[in-house]
């Protein structure tokens, strides 16, 4: 395998809109923002090496999260489907679970299945739920509906039976059959990808799993192919939706894992700037050693807010947290572990407008790019967060935004004018109601994904980027009681700089319903056993040596009679002796933490085994750039909740490595700007991290 | 027209509902005398002795309503 | 900032901030009771509402789960206090109450309620309502369609200490276990309920500390005025009048005959009468209201046209009243049976709100008819794989009508309520049947410019000695009527067929029943199978005026067969299945002349 001491490592994160690079290699780094360059998303990676003058034979490693299988799903652009069911069971997709995402919104309609009707062909088979089979599989009828999709011209097949998360022999069987009818169709068993009921939810997922792997397939080959003519000699990874890295032979065969690749790439980012900054290190280091180190900065927010949504995910004990289902749109679940993210509508272009109450509200809509925010000059006359910004001095006047685009004070007046006119307020007023109104909500959506599980934001350090991050950060702050706040070096590209920080990482698991007090060691000792066989084979095929391997194994618990189970950690593979007190006890803690109560005397249940596997990586950063000794700093009116005040305006580059700066403070860069209210401290760190604390007096 | 104790005994379980809007009446009701019937009536409170009369009111006039279509259902009932 | 002082400009913000704050803990009480239940009802069908009140027991806040639970939620805590009296709580009582005669949708479902204090006095109250899948009665399920009476279904709890001061009342806990069928799921539901409490708890007390309880109750007033005044501003808008329509519930479980409901909603400034006073007279068998489902269906139906994004509080409720006289069909009289009145009543008091009266002011936000049956299908037995009774509610998602705007969707549950199916991997791990099939009901729907959303059918074998089921329906003998000339849609149908046979028949042919769809207590043995189909929506609009593309479309998709698309909407496909556009016009003009 190739050392990434041996080249540039870059991390490469595709956007909807651009395309952000960072590149390191020993103490040197670059880093780039273009635009993207949809539907030929290769185009923008290979324009971000090219921006950030990064010879392409020099790389060793290219870590990329991408937005095209989520941009496939959105658009409808995958790759015509044929599902084979059980007999009966054929509209399993349409049927969904029945219900619908807002209760009071009775015109909802459900999203198109991916797979036409004809196209999903009932198979004679069936098993019970306990995998015995009551009809053996009608091998015949595969071949012909094989056949018959073949003359419709469809190649990529889902299958998904009834209870085979418990037995998948016939599943396999099918997609043999499949292979030799249709050479070179490309197959996606439900058995393979995920080993939990129920069947919507693991159809779904077979699904989009196979409707995305010719798109993801081509993608991948296309980039890998001209970056290997444009001189590329390295590793080539894609960065999954839980935040772990695939290979290309691996992404291109569960490309359903891709769902959130981008995002994910955000919090891995915040991550990892924590992590590297608590513990002060300057070069590389071993992430697993990072987190032994790091006191106080593993319990992280990250909040990735561009134009028009924000992206919130929760660092837990050093690692962002994992949910086991993804739905790019309600009724669309892809149930593989994603990193806990909730995208808002939330960013410099949200609107601002009046409901029938009379009450203000931010959002969702959002001016988008065009016409984009009043100030922008490009048409837009409604009120968003930029514009709101922009009155209260927080954005500077003179400021370039990407594109080259002025920003246009007299515009935004008049539109937060317009607005705060609805409501019978001062346009001030009304200005800093838009940003207050958009923190709430965001505070809102961090509660959801702290709070909810069981999690308090007080004890967490805020990690903001995107263009408008930093910005939002300190009020946002002020609502959730949160004290600290690191801000990446280069926040416009942080996301890129997430592709840096990841693991490899897969995931297995499989269902065993077994009462804990009756479950038998060695039978649980051989499925960790056989799951960790199978993990260290999947890690060996993409050539990941021995001393690079680590292995997390997991148990699934609940209470006896309960549907859901809560998933606990194990310090190893080793099923211990007295295992049936440590897990119980285990799991009643976690269930404390969440639920606030635990019945002690109600038996509880295994529910599934999971073993992961990670290809541990070092961590880079980006070395800080910029110190000049002295700088002379200007002053603006800046609006606040408690009066205006007035605020130095700093260039951030200017400021050097140790400065100490009390609020209120304007710093500005090139990709973002960083507002510091009057009760916040700004310090710039050895890595060149901004760090603001909050007042010991609030 | 005044609020009156509703008292039962711990031991009797039974419900009293409103004589205009059908609610449920618990521990007092509002007791007025209809001008129009001389009947008796207990219900949730003075918004509902108000109802009483707003609903007399209506159907003594139902062709004054503005947009009014009073009474037959079959005719508003869409085809 | 998050302060909602009064007046001036940073209160209209805090307030949206405060309310953000309580759906929240609304929202978080609900996920704890979610990941903890016993019964796939909770955790699958999520089948539960959660609720934030002020100190005189008023709705300031609940996650909108279930909406047809609004009456109750609007309602019942406020009388437990009224009649339990607020002197008599003390820190760390829980109440229960079931009791559809105080204030209960129906008595499967559970409301618990505790208050919550700050520094020993009292400031809120957080509750839950959720259906508990068994709490005895005469069938299995207890949805008995064939009671007469409230006592055969189930046990009637009225405002009742489960916790004393922190300390279960065991006598009461021990009641409740024994009439339950299945008391492992009593106990470990009422659990997840009592952890959903504690979360609720937890969060408001934060909120207490920031304001104090005068502060906070204030601020709770004017989320509730708020609300009030957006209702009041979306009902200004509607043209004064008197709009009217009735519809029925086909039959009570006891005798064949419909009962009727007349509604007429008066609309008087910014102020709305919704008056039910020339209904019929309630019914012998269990489809009878309560007067908050009555207020529910209203409530429901007026949120969905107008107002979708109001705070959900005892706000709403001020502009609206809801008129319906105590021993009509639409306000049941003790002793009268209503376990029916939630799922049956309520969707067809709401969509007559929608689709027949509203329609008339707002025909671009109505729709036609929804199969609108929760369907409901309810067994118990003891399960032949561990010995263990068990027992199950069981319901079915429809089609639903055709909107202005697009087709009604398919195999989607009641309007009313937001609960999801029990999937068939979980079904049959749990209880002993073996699923046929389960799919849509093909060439079902109303035809319409926008047609209905299609049923479903399920076909279950019984793979325990004996199962025995029981239902309670509505719909299989009245169609889901389409609007502005769509046409009806399709009804609900429930069939068995012994071991063996092959030939289904309902289980009123079968069994000599009264009614089609509504008896209790069948015996089902080995192989015999029942045939599950709900119905699917009416159409909005002319059939004729459907885009011959979507037919089309219909067609290749088998959501609409060849000989309807002819016979309904005109249009002629050819013999490679494509649209014959020439034909079609020509058929089309034909079938407005009246001709064929």
């Amino acid at each position: 395998m190739t050392d990434r001491n041996d080249g540039w490592h870059v991390g490469i994160d595709t956007g909807g809109t651009y395309t952000d690079l960072v590149g390191v290699r020993g103490s040197e780094q670059r880093i780039s923002k273009v635009p993207s360059t949809p539907p030929d998303f290769e185009k923008g990676v290979l324009d971000s090496i090219e921006a950030a003058g990064i010879p392409v034979s020099e790389i060793g490693i290219i870590s990329h999260g991408t937005t095209v299988a989520t941009n496939a799903v959105i658009t409808n652009r995958g790759s015509p489907t044929a599902l084979l069911t059980t007999r009966g069971f054929r509209d399993v997709l349409e049927l969904r679970r029945h219900n619908r995402g807002e209760p009071y919104d009775i015109y909802w309609d459900p999203p198109a299945p991916l797979v036409v009707r004809r196209n999903r062909f009932e198979i004679s088979e069936r098993l019970d739920y306990a995998g015995d089979v009551i009809t053996p599989l009608a091998e015949e009828e595969v071949r012909l509906a094989v056949r018959t999709a073949a003359r419709r011209g469809i190649g990529t097949f889902a299958i998904s039976f009834l209870h085979s998360y418990v037995n998948d022999a016939h599943e396999r069987r099918a997609a043999e059959i499949v292979a030799e009818e249709l050479p070179g169709a490309f197959v996606s068993t439900s058995g393979a990808l995920l080993r939990e009921p129920p069947e919507f939810e693991r159809t779904s997922t077979t699904v989009v799993n196979a409707y995305l792997a010719p798109v993801i397939s081509d993608y991948l080959r296309s980039l890998e192919t001209q970056l290997r003519q444009a001189g590329f000699a390295g590793r080539l990874y894609v960065m999954h939706s839980g935040g772990g890295l695939l290979t290309l032979e691996s992404a291109s065969r569960f490309p359903a894992r891709l769902l959130t690749s981008g995002p994910a790439a955000g919090a891995k980012a915040a991550e990892g700037v924590a992590a590297v900054a608590s513990t002060g290190a300057v070069g590389s280091v071993k992430a697993t050693e990072v987190l032994a180190a790091a006191e106080g900065l593993d319990e992280v927010i990250s909040l990735d807010i561009g134009g028009t949504s924000a992206d919130i995910a929760v660092v837990r004990g050093g690692k962002a947290s994992l949910v086991h289902e993804f739905s790019p749109q309600f009724g669309q679940p892809v149930r593989f572990p994603a990193v806990d993210l909730i995208t808002i509508g939330a960013g410099g272009g949200s609107l601002a407008w009046v409901d029938a109450g009379r009450l203000p509200h931010v959002g969702p809509q959002s001016a988008g790019a065009n016409p984009g925010p009043a100030a922008c000059g490009l048409g837009g006359t409604q009120a968003t967060l930029t514009d709101a910004n922009l009155i209260a001095g927080r954005l500077p006047v003179d400021v370039n935004l990407a594109g080259g685009v002025h920003l246009d004070i007299e515009a935004a007046r008049q539109a937060v004018g317009d607005f705060a006119s609805e409501l019978g307020l001062a346009m001030e007023e009304a200005a800093l109601g838009i940003i207050d109104i958009t923190n709430n909500n965001m505070a809102r959506s961090i509660r959801v994904v702290t709070v909810e599980r069981g999690l308090d934001p007080r004890d967490y350090t805020l990690v903001p980027f995107g263009g408008a991050g930093p910005l939002m950060a300190a009020e946002l702050s002020d609502i959730l009681g949160i004290r600290q706040i690191v801000i990446p070096v280069a926040p416009g590209v942080t996301s890129g700089l997430g592709c840096l920080y990841v693991d490899i990482v897969h995931d297995t698991s499989r269902a065993h319903i077994v009462a804990l007090s009756e479950a038998d060691r060695a039978v649980l000792q051989s499925i960790f056993d056989d799951l960790a066989e199978g993990m260290r084979e999947t890690l060996a095929d993409e050539g990941v040596a021995q001393d690079r391997q680590r292995l997390e194994h997991s148990i699934d618990l609940r209470y006896l009679g309960q549907v859901r189970a809560l998933n606990i950690p194990l310090r190893d593979g080793l099923v211990p002796e007295r295992f049936q007190n440590e897990y119980r006890e285990a799991f009643f803690n976690e269930y404390e933490r969440q639920f606030h109560s635990v019945a002690i005397d109600i038996p509880v249940e295994v529910a599934a085994l999971r073993v992961r596997g990670v290809r541990v990586s070092e961590r880079p950063h980006i070395p800080f750039g910029g110190g000049a000794p002295s700088f002379t700093p200007r002053i603006r009116r800046v609006l606040t909740g408690d009066g205006a005040v007035d605020a130095k305006v700093v260039q951030r580059a200017s400021l050097p490595v140790g400065t100490s700066l009390g609020g209120p403070l304007v710093l500005t860069q090139e990709d973002s700007t960083t507002w510091v209210p009057p009760d916040w401290q700004a310090e710039v760190d050895k890595l060149g991290n901004l760090m603001l604390t909050r007042g010991e007096d609030r | 027209m005044a609020w009156n104790d509703l008292a039962k005994l711990w031991h009797d379980t039974t419900v009293d509902y409103c004589d205009v809007c059908g609610n449920l009446l618990i521990a007092r009701f509002w007791g007025f005398v209809s001008a129009a019937t001389g009947e008796s009536k207990r219900c949730c409170d003075e918004r509902c002795e108000r109802l009483y009369y707003r609903l007399r009111e209506i159907d003594g006039n139902a062709q004054a309503v503005p947009g009014g279509i009073s009474g037959d259902q079959a005719e508003a009932k869409p085809r | 900032m998050d302060g909602a002082a009064s007046g001036g400009a940073v209160d209209r913000v805090g307030l949206t901030l405060l309310y953000k704050r309580l759906r929240n803990i609304c929202d978080e009480m609900a996920f704890a009771m979610m990941r903890t239940a016993y019964s796939p009802i909770f955790s699958e069908g999520l089948d539960f509402s959660t609720l934030v009140l002020d100190r005189n027991g008023r709705l300031v806040a609940t996650a909108g789960i279930n909406p047809a639970m609004l009456g109750a939620s609007l309602y019942a805590a406020t009388w437990i206090i009224r009649e339990v009296g607020q002197e008599n709580f003390s820190l760390g009582d829980v109440f229960v109450h079931n009791d559809p005669y105080r204030g209960g949708s129906h008595m499967p479902e559970h409301m618990l309620v505790t208050p919550v204090y700050h520094d020993g006095e009292l400031a809120a109250y957080v509750g839950n309502i959720a259906h508990l899948a068994e709490i005895g009665g005469m069938a299995p399920g207890s949805f008995a369609a064939t009671a007469t009476d409230v006592f055969q279904e189930g046990l009637r709890l009225p405002p009742t200490k489960l916790f004393d001061r922190g300390e279960p009342v065991r006598d009461v806990w021990r009641i409740m276990l024994t009439n339950h069928r299945t008391p492992d799921n009593t106990w470990g539901d009422i659990h997840a309920m009592l952890g959903s409490l504690r979360v609720g708890e937890r969060r408001l007390a934060d909120m207490l500390s920031e304001r104090g309880v005068d502060g906070l109750n204030e601020a709770f007033e004017q989320i509730i005025d708020y609300a009030e005044a957006y209702m009041r501003e979306e009902i200004r808008r509607l043209p004064d009048g008197i709009y009217t329509g009735e519809d029925c519930m086909e039959d009570d479980g006891i005798s064949d005959r419909p009962y009727w409901i007349r509604s007429r909603i008066i609309v008087d400034g910014d102020e709305l009468i919704f008056d039910y006073s020339r209904s019929d007279a309630q019914a012998v068998g269990p489809i009878n209201a309560p007067y908050v489902v009555t207020l529910s269906a209203s409530l429901n139906g007026l949120l969905y046209v107008l107002a979708r994004d109001v705070p959900v509080n005892a706000g709403i409720v001020r502009p609206v009243r809801v008129v319906a006289p105590a021993g009509t069909i639409t306000c049941v009289k003790l002793p009268g049976p209503c376990v029916g009145g939630q799922t049956e009543f309520q969707p067809r008091v709401m969509e007559l709100v929608v689709g027949q009266i509203l329609s008339q002011i707002l025909p671009e936000r109505a729709s036609a008819a929804s199969g609108n049956t929760s369907l409901n299908f309810l067994f118990g037995g003891v399960d032949p794989r561990n010995g263990e009774y068990y027992a199950h509610y069981h319901f079915e998602g429809m089609g639903w009508g055709g909107r202005a705007e697009s087709d009604g969707n398919s195999a989607q549950i009641v309007p009313h309520a937001n609960c999801r199916n029990t999937p068939v991997e979980i079904f049959e791990t749990k209880w002993p049947w073996v699923h046929e099939n389960y799919r849509l009901n093909d060439d079902s729907a109303g035809a319409g410019r926008h047609r209905g959303g299609l049923g479903i059918e399920r076909i279950l074998e019984v793979a325990g000695d004996v199962i025995t089921v029981s239902a309670l329906c509505e719909r299989m003998k009245r169609s889901p009527w389409g609007i502005f000339g769509g046409s009806e849609g399709s009804r609900t149908n429930l069939e068995v067929s012994p071991a063996g046979s092959g030939d289904y028949r309902t289980f009123q042919e079968a069994f000599g029943l009264v009614s089609p769809s509504k008896f209790t207590n069948i015996r089902l043995h080995r192989g015999d199978r029942v045939r599950i189909t709900s119905p699917s929506g009416g159409g909005y609009g002319d059939p004729l005026e459907r885009d011959p593309y979507a037919v089309a479309r219909d067609v290749e998709l088998g959501f609409v067969g060849r000989s309807s698309a002819r016979a309904h909407y005109g249009v002629v496909i050819d013999a490679k299945g494509d649209l014959d556009e020439e034909a079609t016009t020509e058929l089309r003009g034909r079938l407005a002349d009246g001709v064929e």
